[in-house]
C-alpha cells in the first residue's frame, strides 16, 4: 500500500545512498559520482516530499505535530536548502556533511522512534492554530540553515587540521580552502538568525493568543531563548571582535548542540508546556 | 570596550568627519568620571557578560522545577536545599530580584550604547567620503590597479556603466589629472543592525508596561455562574460548557464555554470562546485554558453500606449532594455535607482543605444517623475504603463513585504592554531581514591619465560578507578589463569535480 511510511522509507534509503556517494565523491573524484549523487538526493528530496504531502492528507493538518513529523520536515528542509546552495555555489563536497545532517534526522524519526511515536495522531487543542504552520516553519529554516552551518564547520575543522599538518591528506584536498567553508558557515547562520527570531517571535503571539501570555519561562521557550544568545553571540564576536576560524566553528558547533537540545532534551529531559512535542 | 575601539567602521567615519567638520574630536577626546561609568554601562563586554549570566540563570531555571510546592523541593533537595534556593530565589528564578536586575541593566546597556552610537551612525549615512586618497585606496582589502589601453573619458563610461548596472548609486568626481568615482549601495543593511539593536529595549519596556499596569487572573466557573471582573467594571456568565471529542475514541478536539458579558446587569456581549479563540473586552482578554471537575462540591455519589461486625454489603445507594438520604428498610439516614478533590489536612487550623484542583485523593465528609440521632461524621475516601471506619456505629460506608460538576478554566488577563512588544519585536525582525540580506558596499575608483596612459585603480570594502564581496570585486575587475564578457562569478576554485 502507497502511503507516507512507504515514502519514508524510500527518502531514508535515497538520502544514505546520496551521503555514501557524496563520500564516494571526496575519494574517487570522478564527475559521473558527483552528478550521481545530486540526482539521488534530489530523488529523496521529492519522495520526502510526497511523504510529507501524503501525511498531510492522513492527519488532516500539516506535518508539523509531534517529534517524527518535525524530524521528517527537518530533513526535507535541509536538503532543500542544500540543493539550493548546490546550484548556486557548485560545492558538491558539502554535500556528505550536510546531506548526512538530513540522513541522520530521517534515520532517527523512522528507524530510531518507537511505532507509537510515528502514529498519525489528532491535534490537540492548543496546536489547532495557523500560528501552528507559521511558527514551525519559520523556526526550521533556521535550523535546517544552523544544520548546514554545522556540517560544514566540521568540514572546516578537518580542513583546518589538513592545513596544519605538513602532508594535508588526499581526502581534504578537495575541501575548500578553510577561509571559504569558515565564509559560508558564517552566511549560513546569518541567513538563519532572523527565521529563527521569527520563529520565536511568533511562538510568542500564538502564546499570547492562546494561552494569555507571550512569555511564560517553559523549558522550550527559555531553551529557544538561549539559542538564540548563542547565534546572536557569534554574530557579534565575529563582527566586533573578529572571530572568526576555529573559534567560530566551536561557537557554532555549540549553537547547534542548543538547537538539537532545545529539540529533544526539553521534550524528553524537562516539563513544560512544549510536552506534547512528544 | 567603548565607542571608539567597538566599531572599526563607524570610528573611523566619526574621525572623517571630525576631520572635515573640525569640531567633533575634541568631543570624544574628553573623559571624565560620569564619562567613565558610561562607559561601563555602554560597554559590550558588560553586554557580553549580561548575556553569560542571564544564559545561565534561564538553564537553571528550566532544571530547577519553578514555581512548586515547598514539598516538592524538600523531597528533591532536602530542607537545607530548599532554605537555600529560596534565600536565592531560585523557585521564582525569573521574577527574582537577581534575574530583574540583570536584564533591567541590559536593558540600561543597550539603551545608553544605542544613544551613544546613534549621532555618529546617522552622519556617517549622509557622510559619503567620495573624495579618498591613493593611500587610502591602497590600503583596503580589495583594491586592484587595472591599465586597459582606453582614454580616460572611455574608462569613466565604461565603469560607471558597469556599476550602474550592478545597481549601485554612482557619482562621478572629476578633477585635475583624473576622476573619481564613488559607488555603494546597501545602506539599510546598516540601518537594520540599529533598528534591531532599537527593538529590544522597545520589548523590554512593553513588559514593564505589562507588569505594571496588566494584570492576570484565573477563574474556574460553573456552567451558569457568574464572575465580576472589578478590573473592567463587568461581569461575565458562564451560559455553558462542553467538549468535542474525536471520534474512535481519539482524545479530545476542543473545548468551548459560551460566555456572556454583563455590565450593570444588562446582557452587552456574547462570545463562545474555545481554545486558540479568547473573547476581548475592554482590554481584558478571556482565555480557554483549563477545564475540570470541581474540587468542593459533587452532584451525588454512590456508596455501599455495610454493616460494622460483618462486613457484608447491605444496600448501594446514591446521595445527593446536601441532602438527607433514608436507606430503605434500615434505620439509617446518610447526608454528604463537604467535598475535597485533594484531601489534606492543616494541623494549625485544625481545618481539612484540597491540596490541588486535582482529584488526587478524593474525600467526601458525611453525617450518618441512626435512629435519628447523630452517630459520626466521619471523612470517607475513594482511594481507601474502610479506612476510617467510626466506633459504635452499626453501618459504615464505601465510596464507590461521585459525580461532580464540571468547571470551565478561564485564563484573565489584561497587557497594555503587548503592542509595545510587538512593536519591539517587529523592529527586530525587520532590523534583522535588512542586516542579514543587504549588506553595505563602496566601491571608489581614481582613474588617472599619466600621458602615457590610463590608470583604473579600484577599491571596495562592505560592513559583512567579506568572502562574496571578494568574489563580486574580481568580476567587477575582469568586466572592467573586458567588458561584456560572461562574467567569471560562477567558476569557483574548488569546482574540480
Amino acid at each position: 500500500m502507497i502511503n507516507s511510511f512507504f515514502f519514508f522509507d524510500i527518502t531514508f534509503w535515497f538520502y544514505l545512498i546520496g551521503t555514501a556517494l557524496y563520500f564516494g565523491l571526496i575519494i574517487i573524484r570522478k564527475r559521473e559520482i558527483g552528478q550521481l549523487a545530486t540526482i539521488i538526493t534530489i530523488g529523496g528530496w521529492i519522495s520526502n516530499t510526497l511523504g510529507l504531502v501524503l501525511r498531510t492528507l492522513e492527519a488532516k493538518h500539516a506535518p508539523f505535530a509531534n517529534l517524527y513529523e518535525s524530524l521528517l520536515f527537518f530533513s526535507w528542509m535541509i536538503v532543500f536548502i542544500y540543493l539550493m546552495l548546490e546550484f548556486r555555489y557548485r560545492l558538491k563536497v558539502m554535500g556528505a556533511f550536510v546531506v548526512a545532517v538530513g540522513f541522520l534526522a530521517t534515520w532517527t524519526a523512522i528507524k530510531i522512534l518507537p511505532y507509537m511515536y510515528q502514529a498519525v495522531s489528532p491535534l490537540n487543542p492548543a496546536l489547532q492554530s495557523i500560528w501552528l504552520e507559521i511558527h514551525v516553519f519559520t523556526t526550521f529554516i533556521g535550523y535546517a540553515t544552523f544544520g548546514i552551518a554545522f556540517g560544514i564547520n566540521i568540514m572546516y575543522l578537518l580542513k583546518k587540521f589538513s592545513e596544519k599538518r605538513k602532508n594535508p591528506g588526499y581526502l581534504f584536498l578537495v575541501f575548500p580552502e578553510s577561509e571559504a567553508l569558515d565564509d559560508l558557515s558564517y552566511r549560513s547562520i546569518l541567513l538563519g538568525v532572523p527565521f529563527l527570531t521569527i520563529g520565536v517571535i511568533t511562538g510568542a503571539i500564538w502564546a499570547n493568543y492562546a494561552w494569555g501570555t507571550y512569555w511564560g519561562w517553559d523549558p522550550k521557550e527559555t531553551w529557544s531563548l538561549i539559542t538564540w544568545f548563542i547565534y546572536l553571540g557569534y554574530l557579534h564576536s565575529r563582527y566586533m571582535w573578529g572571530w572568526r576560524g576555529t573559534r567560530a566553528a566551536y561557537f557554532s558547533i555549540i549553537g547547534f548542540g542548543a538547537v538539537v537540545f532545545t529539540y529533544f532534551g526539553v521534550s524528553f529531559l524537562l516539563p513544560g508546556l512544549h510536552a506534547y512535542s512528544k | 570596550m567603548n565607542l571608539k575601539s567597538a566599531i572599526p567602521d563607524e570610528r573611523q567615519e566619526v574621525k572623517d568627519v571630525a576631520s572635515n567638520r573640525g569640531k567633533v574630536t575634541t568631543v570624544v577626546r574628553k573623559r571624565n568620571t560620569r564619562r567613565g561609568v558610561s562607559d561601563f554601562f555602554s560597554s559590550l563586554r558588560l553586554a557580553t557578560l549580561l548575556f553569560i549570566f542571564l544564559a545561565v540563570g534561564s538553564i537553571l531555571g528550566t532544571v530547577i522545577p519553578q514555581n512548586e510546592n515547598p514539598a516538592v523541593y524538600v523531597e528533591e533537595y532536602g530542607e537545607k536545599g530548599y532554605e537555600w534556593l529560596r534565600y536565592l530565589g531560585f523557585t521564582n528564578l525569573y521574577h527574582s530580584w537577581w534575574f530583574v536586575s540583570l536584564m533591567g541593566l541590559l536593558f540600561t546597556n543597550l539603551v545608553v550604547c544605542t544613544y551613544r552610537r546613534f549621532p555618529a551612525f546617522w552622519k556617517s549615512l549622509f557622510y559619503e567620503k567620495k573624495n579618498v586618497s591613493d593611500s587610502f585606496l591602497s590600503n583596503l582589502k580589495n583594491n586592484k590597479e587595472i591599465n586597459c589601453g582606453i582614454t580616460l573619458r572611455e574608462a569613466e563610461g565604461r565603469v560607471a556603466g558597469i556599476l550602474k548596472r550592478k545597481r549601485y548609486k554612482v557619482s562621478i568626481h572629476t578633477e585635475k589629472g583624473g576622476t573619481i568615482i564613488y559607488a555603494s549601495k546597501g545602506i539599510l543593511g546598516r540601518v537594520g543592525s540599529q533598528v534591531a539593536h532599537l527593538g529590544i529595549p522597545v520589548i523590554l519596556i512593553g513588559t514593564i508596561i505589562g507588569s505594571i499596569f496588566g494584570y492576570k487572573d484565573f477563574k474556574a466557573v460553573y456552567e451558569g455562574a457568574t464572575v465580576s471582573i472589578p478590573q473592567g467594571g463587568f461581569s461575565i456568565k458562564v451560559d455553558k460548557f462542553w467538549i468535542d471529542y474525536y471520534p474512535n475514541d481519539m482524545g479530545i478536539k476542543d473545548f468551548f464555554s459560551a460566555l456572556t458579558v454583563l455590565e450593570n446587569g444588562k446582557e452587552v456581549l456574547k462570545k463562545t470562546i474555545e481554545v486558540n479563540d479568547p473573547l476581548v473586552y475592554k482590554g481584558i482578554w478571556f482565555y480557554q485554558s483549563s477545564y475540570g471537575l470541581s474540587w468542593d462540591t459533587i452532584k451525588r455519589a454512590r456508596f455501599l453500606v455495610k454493616e460494622r461486625d460483618t462486613k457484608k454489603e447491605v444496600a448501594n445507594i446514591i446521595v445527593n449532594w446536601q441532602e438527607d438520604y433514608k436507606v430503605p428498610r434500615i434505620d439509617l439516614k446518610v447526608k454528604v455535607i463537604s467535598f475535597v478533590a485533594d484531601f489534606a489536612y492543616d494541623p494549625q487550623r485544625k481545618e481539612v482543605y484540597t491540596k490541588s484542583l486535582e482529584h488526587n485523593n478524593p474525600a467526601l465528609q458525611v453525617e450518618i444517623y441512626e435512629r435519628g440521632v447523630l452517630k459520626a461524621r466521619p471523612w470517607i475516601f475513594y482511594n481507601y475504603p474502610g479506612l476510617f471506619i467510626p466506633e459504635d456505629v452499626r453501618y459504615y460506608l464505601e465510596l464507590v463513585g461521585y459525580d461532580a460538576p464540571r468547571y470551565t478554566g478561564l485564563q484573565i488577563a489584561k497587557d497594555p504592554g503587548v503592542p509595545v512588544v510587538w512593536t519591539g519585536c517587529g523592529f527586530l525582525t525587520a532590523g534583522l531581514l535588512l542586516s542579514s540580506f543587504m549588506f553595505h558596499k563602496r566601491i571608489w575608483i581614481k582613474i588617472k591619465d599619466t600621458q602615457k596612459s590610463v590608470f583604473i585603480h579600484v577599491g571596495g570594502n562592505t560592513n559583512k560578507n567579506q568572502f562574496v564581496f571578494e568574489r563580486e570585486f574580481e568580476s567587477l575587475i575582469e568586466e572592467i578589463k573586458s567588458p561584456g564578457q560572461k562574467s567569471p562569478e560562477r567558476i569557483e576554485k574548488w569546482e574540480v569535480i
